[in-house]
């Protein structure tokens, strides 16, 4: 088979399909959709702002309203680490490749960098999330004392730790099943096209 | 956005239809996952229409984005089908095989398949070349030199004629 003849059956496709579009909809319904999408991000957005405002003004009531001083620190470290793990997530987000007008080298590029910022996020939970949201709640659950609540301190505690441990390796797991098969496709494409350059 | 714009990409939507669906076959697993690709693709070029900058011609820009939203779209995304934004006033109409080729209808099938066998790279570039596009575009939608662009070409194509022999 000779070379053009790859290129007549490719381009013998408009004799099997064809594209038909009303313009005066389109534009309209092209309109709406792109709507949608911002409504979406705006969603989400909104969503995450709602769980930390949500957060903070409960525990700084139970920082002003428990008598405990270390259930008070405790409170308002929560409000800060609340603070920091929103700011955390959406600065790793600013790594996403959004503009579909790049080079594929380009994109590429980008993806493998939003792919390592997150991975590393995730890396490293157990530092930033997981230990300090369980020192945190440690503390917030023992400031009232031990003295009397040995048995129901040990059961919070347990339900702590174990909360700690499912989260730190369900985030393991999709680091594994998730992000580094996705950053060794992106980095064998990316040697594909770098190859002979 | 302006009445101008508004005319030129509907205009150009018009000229180029075609080849930015046949680039949408390639990454598509069937009639839907195509019409739902190439619906995305007229959307993010709608989207950015008013950022284009007459650097590149608008058919070449209409391409690249075209190839990004199917890179970025085809396997991520069928699994969440409902995700893709449905639009009536776009239908894609088989026409019945009386008024073509039987033999062109299979080896464009055959060609097709092989196509899918390559990697997401080599898809985006021999699609472009076989839309005839000069190395110098696909160098520019790619981001790869023109010099790596024929190389490529010419090992794509090696492998698409093995590919195509092996299936007849």
């Amino acid at each position: 088979m000779i070379e053009d003849e790859l290129v007549r059956i490719w381009q013998s496709s408009p004799n099997q399909e064809r594209v038909k579009f009303e313009k005066s909809r389109l534009i309209i319904e092209v309109q709406s959709t792109l709507d949608q999408f911002h409504k979406g991000i705006k969603y989400r957005d909104l969503m995450e702002q709602i769980a930390a405002i949500v957060g903070m003004p409960v525990f700084a009531y139970y920082a002003y309203h428990f008598p405990y001083i270390l259930t008070k620190i405790a409170s308002v470290l929560i409000i800060f680490w609340g603070i920091f793990v929103i700011i955390r997530i959406r600065s790793a987000k600013k790594h996403k490749p959004v503009s579909f007008a790049d080079s594929y080298l380009e994109y590429l590029y980008k993806s493998r960098e939003y792919l390592k910022v997150q991975k590393e996020l995730l890396d490293n939970i157990l530092y930033w999330y997981i230990l300090p949201a369980m020192t945190l709640m440690f503390m917030f659950i023992l400031g009232p004392g031990v003295s009397g609540r040995i048995p129901k301190l040990m059961k919070t505690g347990a339900g702590i730790v174990a909360i700690g441990i499912v989260t730190y390796f369900l985030n393991k797991r999709a680091v594994k099943k998730q992000f580094i098969p996705r950053l060794e496709k992106i980095q064998k494409l990316i040697t594909v096209m770098e190859s002979s350059q | 956005m302006d009445q101008d714009l508004e005319n030129t990409f509907l205009r150009a939507l018009e000229q180029n239809q075609q080849k930015l669906l046949r680039i949408c076959s390639v990454y598509a697993e069937d009639a839907d996952e195509k019409k739902d690709l190439f619906q995305e693709a007229v959307i993010n070029i709608w989207r950015a229409m008013p950022s284009f900058e007459k650097k590149a011609s608008l058919s070449t820009w209409m391409f690249r984005i075209t190839i990004n939203v199917c890179l970025r779209l085809q396997s991520r995304e069928a699994k969440k089908r409902d995700r893709f934004r449905k639009m009536d006033s776009i239908t894609i109409e088989n026409i019945k095989h009386e008024e073509t080729s039987h033999e062109d209808h299979e080896r464009l099938i055959k060609l097709r398949n092989c196509i899918k066998k390559l990697n997401d790279a080599d898809r985006a570039v021999i699609s472009l070349y076989l839309e005839e596009l000069p190395y110098k575009e696909i160098s520019e939608i790619t981001g790869v030199t023109e010099n790596h662009v024929a190389v490529m070409v010419k090992r794509i194509k090696e492998k698409l004629l093995n590919c195509i022999i092996e299936r007849s």
